[in-house]
């Protein structure tokens, strides 16, 4: 299993110039020293896909917690019929945060060092 | 004294504040605090909702820019456009006051290629003066891939669902009020992903309790197209009427397409057709309006003047459900005048500077009414004009009716 965190740069064994170039086309970001990104540019949907393919294996793509930084696997989420989460921005909230009491207040506070 | 509109109240706030799309939003600061004279344009894209003007204006705020603000679908003509941006784009003020220059969904503006808008938009686009932000929503708009190569484009993303949840939980701490979490968790997946719709929600859910009662009623949304039809024009009473047409699980500009194809396939006289047409057309600029100005929250009458329209109306209980398009021998009446219309476009735009819109609702029905006074005379003056002789006799015929 591929596990790929949104916001986090994340590194792929070697798949050739063609797949590489695919993989751009995706809307990857690429930086030598750390690896791939994925940004508000990435089509997703596409990319599970393309990957799948490519690596012959599942690829599971994870939102980062705003507050708490855990890793939140959508497919669980109770919101998930209505979230269209492959296209929803990149960090969410898990269970836990969302429960919190003033936990908009510990977003912004979080926020503020992005 | 009407309350203020949740949606505009929390929209002016800190950059920091708002919520989802951190790196675009990130993104967007880097790109004005760096900006230098002659740098690329910006291209915010995304549905509405998602916070790109709460984006831009908190930004400008941030960082003391002036935000001079174009709604492109209303502001089309080059002359429109030159006359209300003025010698801004190219002086400082006085006061040495930062300006940035928003042209807000250019999707509506490219869309309707009016005359010099687009041209003047372009050529601003080739070395900015000042900071120039451009806002779309639909990123598959022709024209919009088009201007991804002058702009460096940003995309805002729906907001997830949690995160819409955790603010709305905020409001309504702010807001002093008690709402159930699971209502929350309810108006959050209404929204999806649009954080304006879910406040514009929680509020009406709030100002009227009768209205909407609880998250039962928020799911009750199993009326059927035709059974609604059917509640409008035999129901007696307009509550019951409202009732069922407000519970159908559609939006607002479908409602319409709906009752315009039911009429147009009805068994109505002609002038009981004109009657019912002019009631879809009141309907139909309410609507506009509400989507031109986004003022959402006005969406809430949108029932209940479709039922004032039609209640009490000796056509309505010939009205017939019908819900696909219009019959092909109508497709092709408008069809034809629609081209008509479309091939003297280009010749009024250039010849007289203005806009489609002003044309036909302000120069053609005045050529008609004149067409009606003094024929032979208006005739020959659009022919003097240079129209074609299609557009004549149309003119000529709708004079006669």
């Amino acid at each position: 299993m591929i596990e790929i965190v949104e916001g986090e740069w994340f590194r792929l064994p070697h798949l050739g110039t063609d797949n590489f170039k695919t993989l751009m086309s995706l809307g990857l970001k690429y930086d030598k020293a750390k690896g791939m990104l994925i940004d508000s540019e990435t089509n997703k949907n596409l990319l599970i896909t393309f990957l799948t393919q490519v690596l012959k294996d599942d690829v599971q793509i994870y939102k980062k917690c705003a507050i708490c930084e855990a890793r939140i696997d959508c497919r669980t989420c109770e919101y998930s019929s209505d979230c269209d989460f492959l296209k929803a921005s990149e960090n969410c909230l898990c269970s836990k945060c969302l429960e919190r009491e003033e936990s908009y207040a510990y977003y912004i506070m979080n926020s503020e060092t992005f | 004294m009407a309350s203020e509109m949740w949606s505009e109240k929390y929209r002016k706030i800190g950059f920091n504040q708002i919520i989802g799309n951190e790196s675009a939003r990130k993104a967007f600061y880097n790109w004005i605090k760096n900006w230098r004279e002659g740098d690329k344009a910006v291209l915010l894209v995304g549905q509405a909702g998602t916070g790109k003007n709460t984006t831009i204006y908190a930004v400008a705020q941030e960082l003391g820019y002036r935000v001079i603000e174009l709604n492109a679908s209303d502001t089309r003509t080059k002359e429109k456009l030159t006359k209300k941006l003025g010698s801004s784009l190219y002086t400082i003020s006085l006061l040495g006051e930062k300006r940035l220059v928003l042209f807000d969904e250019v999707d509506g503006i490219y869309g309707r290629d009016d005359y010099g808008g687009t041209e003047y938009i372009n050529e601003l686009l080739e070395k900015p003066p000042v900071p120039i932000v451009l806002t779309a929503n639909d990123e598959n708009n022709e024209n919009v891939i088009k201007l991804e190569r002058k702009t460096i484009k940003i995309s805002f993303q729906k907001v997830p669902l949690r995160m819409i949840i955790m603010y709305l939980k905020h409001i309504v701490e702010l807001e002093n009020k008690k709402v159930d979490s699971k209502l929350l968790g309810e108006v959050a997946r209404k929204s999806r992903g649009d954080v304006r719709a879910a406040i514009n929600l929680l509020q009406s859910m709030i100002d009227a309790p009768n209205t909407i009662k609880s998250i039962d009623v928020l799911k009750d949304a199993v009326v059927s197209k035709q059974d609604a039809l059917m509640a409008l024009v035999n129901e007696e009473n307009p509550e019951m009427a409202y009732e069922k047409i407000s519970k159908v699980d559609f939006n607002s500009r479908d409602k319409l397409y709906l009752l315009f194809y039911s009429i147009l396939a009805s068994d109505l006289d002609k002038s009981k057709r004109i009657t019912a047409l002019r009631a879809i057309a009141d309907i139909d600029i309410f609507e506009t309006r509400i989507e031109s100005t986004q003022e959402w929250r006005m969406l809430r009458w949108f029932d209940r003047i479709v039922v004032n329209k039609f209640y009490n109306r000796s056509f309505k209980q010939r009205i017939r459900y019908h819900e696909e398009e219009p019959l092909w021998e109508l497709k092709i009446k408008y069809w034809t005048e629609l081209r008509l219309f479309k091939s003297i476009k280009e010749k009024v735009n250039q010849r007289y500077h203005i806009s489609n819109s002003e044309f036909v609702l302000y120069y053609l029905p005045c050529l008609i009414s004149l067409a009606k006074k003094d024929r032979e005379k208006t005739l020959h003056y659009l022919q003097y004009l240079g129209f074609n002789d299609n557009f004549i006799s149309l003119i000529d015929k709708r004079a006669k009716t």
